[in-house]
């Protein structure tokens, strides 16, 4: 199996070579079921998290789909991550003042701690996701949607159960102003403002950073839809890579389309529209050449 | 971030850092940790020395979708991540 995607209630499976095989899940609350918006995260063997807005809980599955145990989530959140050390990372949705971005549990679910970076210049636009670092350790990066910020934990549990902060890494571009101002025009006459979607460590402790950005071809009146052509006419990608140990920028690339991570691996997906109009699903790897 | 940009969120009178208005550096300064944590460090990324022969690129390693696929799920996948494992 390559994979699975989810498209709100549903799962798809595919094989090696991206053919269709069938639906490994149904809708509804009992086991095995989801509801609403999917999120999957596979694991070692194969094992699947799998996180619904719907029923606000993770179950772990089989590859097969299988039921195998669930835990009701924290809190209403929007992606998660799972450690090497098998701790989960939600990012939540802001409900007001005072709410911690991230909620940090253990392998059962149990909370082990609630963290947000400090930063006061706009709580209210503050948003987040995170990204483990690899292999086995209860470490992993945040980054905020609306500046260009990217912060590494780290999670013990002695004397007590906390989340630690260990580096800070923010950049100043022209193209990356801090905390955009949103009005009824963005996506009308206005472009879409840049945003950071996705951080990640490889293997060789290089962080590759993904912001999305205007497409250079932007134009006004383009009819605002969650299609995948709105995402191509409407946001190009950015990705740099980063030396975290100095801060050194190493390179810089760009994608046409509007990259989204695969979860649990360095590989990015994007939905592209064939000539004929039908959609696939191009996954693709990054690589660094030098 | 779709969804993120489709509330857009935005609070009437909240005061929001431009860099137009304070400055880059300032505005970005603000966004440091206003209390660094205990044992914490903080780079701000260095751009001056970008590798010149240095190449991102993107290697396609899967195509999926096609016959019996019911694709209209994928309008919905190109939204936020983790959507594909």
């Amino acid at each position: 199996m390559l994979g699975a995607v989810a498209g709100g209630g549903e799962i798809f499976v595919y094989d090696a070579g991206g053919q269709f095989k069938g639906v490994m899940t149904r809708e509804g609350q009992g086991p095995g079921e989801v509801r609403g918006m999917v999120r999957i995260w596979a694991g070692p063997g194969d094992t699947l998290f799998v996180a619904d807005d719907g029923n606000n809980r993770l179950q772990v599955m089989t590859s097969g789909g299988e039921y195998v145990r669930s835990f009701s989530l924290p809190a209403p959140f929007r992606r998660f991550a799972r450690l090497g050390t098998g701790e989960f990372v939600f990012d939540r949705s802001l409900t007001g003042p005072g709410d911690n971005m991230f909620v940090l549990t253990d392998a059962a679910g149990r909370e082990i701690g609630k963290f947000s970076p400090s930063m006061t210049a706009a709580p209210d636009l503050e948003r987040g996701f995170a990204s483990p670092r690899p292999g086995a350790e209860a470490s992993f990066w945040t980054a905020s949607v609306w500046q260009y910020a990217v912060h590494e934990w780290s999670a013990a549990d002695a004397p007590e159960p906390s989340v630690a902060l260990k580096r800070t890494l923010v950049r100043e571009a022209e193209w990356f102003p801090p905390y955009p101002e949103f009005s009824d025009e963005v996506y009308e006459s206005v472009p879409p403002p840049a945003g950071l979607h996705h951080v990640w460590e490889d293997e060789d402790g290089l962080l590759w950073v993904y912001a999305l950005l205007p497409d250079a071809d932007w134009r006004r009146g383009i009819p605002l839809t969650p299609r995948a052509t709105w995402h191509r006419d409407t946001f190009d990608h950015r990705v740099e890579v980063v030396d975290p140990s100095t801060g050194r920028l190493v390179a810089v690339g760009e994608h046409e389309d509007r990259l989204s991570p695969v979860c649990g691996s360095n590989l990015m997906y994007s939905v592209v529209e064939t000539p004929a109009g039908d959609l696939r699903v191009k996954v693709v790897e990054p690589y660094l050449a030098r | 971030m779709t969804a993120a940009l489709q509330q857009r969120p935005i609070r009437p009178g909240h005061v929001l850092v431009r860099a137009a208005l304070t400055g880059l550096a300032s505005s970005l300064a603000a966004c440091l940790p206003s209390e660094p944590e205990s044992g914490a460090t903080s780079h701000v990324v260095d751009d001056s020395a970008v590798c010149s022969s240095c190449e991102i690129g993107f290697r396609q390693v899967a195509l999926l979708g096609g016959d019996g696929d019911p694709g209209s799920v994928w309008d919905r996948a190109a939204g936020d991540g983790c959507m594909l494992a």
